[in-house]
């Protein structure tokens, strides 16, 4: 048993510029290799919660670490270091990519955060089994992101993120624009490589049935307050609060 | 506009519609004779795969598929008059005026540096008093379930989340009452309770304006309960369409039946 968590989230807001409070004083922590859905209506604050454990929200009070570490450094060498650790798949897959790259570029700019040395050719063979990994063609390496579907964009953000081997992985709504079939193949690939390699994920998803399958502990967001937490079979089997039965119940099921 | 058989001719029809993006070293035939129609009054699900030509079906029925590099054939019929595939400015021109669209990633359909309030008066055709105008406004948010307040009306997109783009895109699309509406996965980044109704408004739209719906979805849970017909495409091809209670009784291809069993919680997917 490890005494540290992996990520530690302390009493942390999330201020934004014009006074707006999206996360207040939330508090909760992952271990290596742990899998935790986060959910919550639109707009109760999981992006901005996200964006601040990769330090790209502002956060107003708390404390983010990781191992141990304090991760709100901004400098350029503290931020190379903390995308070793943590990677996002954003949830605007066309505004999280680069219009003027081609996929070749954009996945080996996040291969390269790795410190080893990566020839041209070993950068392309490395991208093309990424793609494949998230059921992409090799030939998808020399097109541009607008060149794809919203589903391909989604997952060449996929295939990105998992480029330097992070520690934990964010993933905000990485697979909503999915078909079932792809989705699920995408998510049985999350869990696998979080198994074997012992990344930690945070899955953001509306899609309650999703965090059953993947997630083994679930926390509910409800205007930027934690308003429950627990292993997912608990919490769906005995919600505490009327919100999350709530969320739980409107799932529109086939009949 | 009644035919002479007394079916009213649809909102929207597609006929032949061949779609292929043009690469520097390959092609990709994204929809192969495309046809469809969708009636006023009905919503009309397209389903299928990730890449399956999904978005480039409602892409091509605004003009808004990329000019250069693409080819493109067959018709679009709006509102029974039909307009060749591969004239964009035509099909710009009646698309403005009769065709609501929610694009699949919200924020490409967002002005950045434009606030809410200003995106959104705008979005109004119809000439209004500014009051008046004012009150529209709040009002369409309010139909998406969002709250008109100073923060929301000054706020420029990319202060909202991801779920609020959607449904100020939403709105916009909804501004005019427009005879067509083209929803591509219009309620992915919702959660269920707001992506509820959302559909039911969408559905208000369909039957209180006889509008004809696109709804361009993944989930068959959404077209279970909302859709009249469905189409399901792969890999640019129908190859299965009917009305909904048809399919979901008896799907006849098996990646039909992949679908409507993931969406019943019952198959072990895998894929295909
Ligand atoms: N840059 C920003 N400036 C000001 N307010 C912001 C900013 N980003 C987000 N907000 C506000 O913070 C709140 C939480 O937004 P956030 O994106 O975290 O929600 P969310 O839970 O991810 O919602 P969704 O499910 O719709 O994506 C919202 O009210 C939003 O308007
Ligand atoms: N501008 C483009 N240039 C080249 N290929 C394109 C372009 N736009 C789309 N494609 C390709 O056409 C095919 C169909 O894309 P489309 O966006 O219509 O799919 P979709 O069914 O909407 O998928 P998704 O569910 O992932 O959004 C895909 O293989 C995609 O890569
Ligand atoms: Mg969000
Ligand atoms: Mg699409």
């Amino acid at each position: 048993m490890t005494a540290i968590p992996l990520l530690e989230v302390d009493s942390v807001s999330v201020t934004y510029p014009n006074g707006h409070r999206a996360v207040i004083h939330s508090s909760f922590s992952v271990k290596a290799g742990q899998r935790m859905g986060l959910v919550g209506e639109s707009g109760s604050g999981k992006s901005s919660l996200a964006r601040a454990i990769l330090g790209l929200a502002p956060v107003s009070s708390g404390q983010l670490r990781i191992g141990g570490q304090s991760i709100q450094q901004t400098d350029p060498h503290s931020r190379k270091r903390r995308a070793k650790q943590v990677q996002m798949v954003f949830q605007d897959p066309y505004h999280s990519l680069n219009p003027r790259r081609t996929i070749l570029q954009a996945i080996s700019e996040a291969l390269q955060v790795q410190d080893r040395h990566f020839s041209r050719s070993e950068l392309e063979k490395e991208s093309a089994n990424l793609l494949e990994k998230v059921h992409l063609e090799p030939s998808a390496l020399y097109r541009f992101p607008h060149q794809f579907s919203g589903g391909q964009r989604q997952r060449i953000s996929i295939a990105r993120a998992l480029a330097p081997k992070p520690k934990i992985l964010v993933c905000d709504e990485a697979v909503s624009a999915l078909d079932v079939t792809t989705q699920f193949s995408i998510v049985q690939l999350l869990r696998k490589i979080s198994e074997s390699d012992n990344i930690a994920l945070l899955f953001i998803t509306h899609d309650i049935p999703l965090i059953e399958h993947i997630c083994e502990d679930i926390i509910v967001l409800e205007q930027g307050k934690i308003i429950e937490a627990g292993p997912v079979a608990s919490v769906f089997k005995n919600p505490q609060t009327a919100k999350t039965r709530y969320l739980l119940e409107s799932v529109l099921r086939l009949p | 506009m009644i035919s002479a058989n007394g079916i009213a001719p649809p909102a929207l029809a597609f006929r032949d519609l061949s779609v292929t993006y043009c690469g520097n070293s390959s092609e990709t035939l994204a929809l192969d004779s495309f046809s469809a129609e969708i009636f006023p009054g009905k919503i009309f699900a397209l389903v299928g795969e990730s890449g399956s030509g999904k978005s480039s079906a409602g892409f091509a029925a605004g003009g808004l598929l990329p000019a250069s590099n693409t080819r493109i054939t067959g018709e679009i019929s709006i509102e029974n008059s039909p307009i060749s595939a591969s004239d964009a400015s035509a099909l710009q021109k009646k698309c403005g005026r009769q065709i609501g669209f929610v694009f699949q990633e919200p924020s490409t359909a967002l002005h950045p540096a434009i606030r809410i309030q200003t995106q959104v008066a705008e979005s109004i055709h119809s000439s209004l008093s500014h009051s008046q105008k004012r009150d529209r406004v709040a009002e369409l948010l309010r139909s998406v379930q969002l709250t008109p307040d100073a923060r929301l009306l000054k706020a420029y997109p990319h202060h909202l989340s991801g779920g609020m783009q959607q449904r100020v895109v939403i709105a916009m699309a909804m501004a005019n009452q427009p005879s067509v509406l083209i929803a591509d996965e219009p309620t992915t980044a919702l959660d269920p309770t707001i992506r509820k109704e959302i559909l039911e408004l969408i559905r208000s739209l369909a039957v209180q304006h006889r509008s004809g719906v696109l709804l361009i979805t993944h989930d068959f849970g959404i077209v279970s309960h909302f859709a009249d017909e469905v189409a399901v495409l792969l890999r640019g091809k129908v190859v299965e369409s009917g009305s909904t209670q048809e399919i979901l009784s008896s799907p006849s291809h098996p990646y039909t039946q992949t679908l409507i069993a993931s969406a019943r919680g019952t198959a072990n997917i895998s894929h295909p």
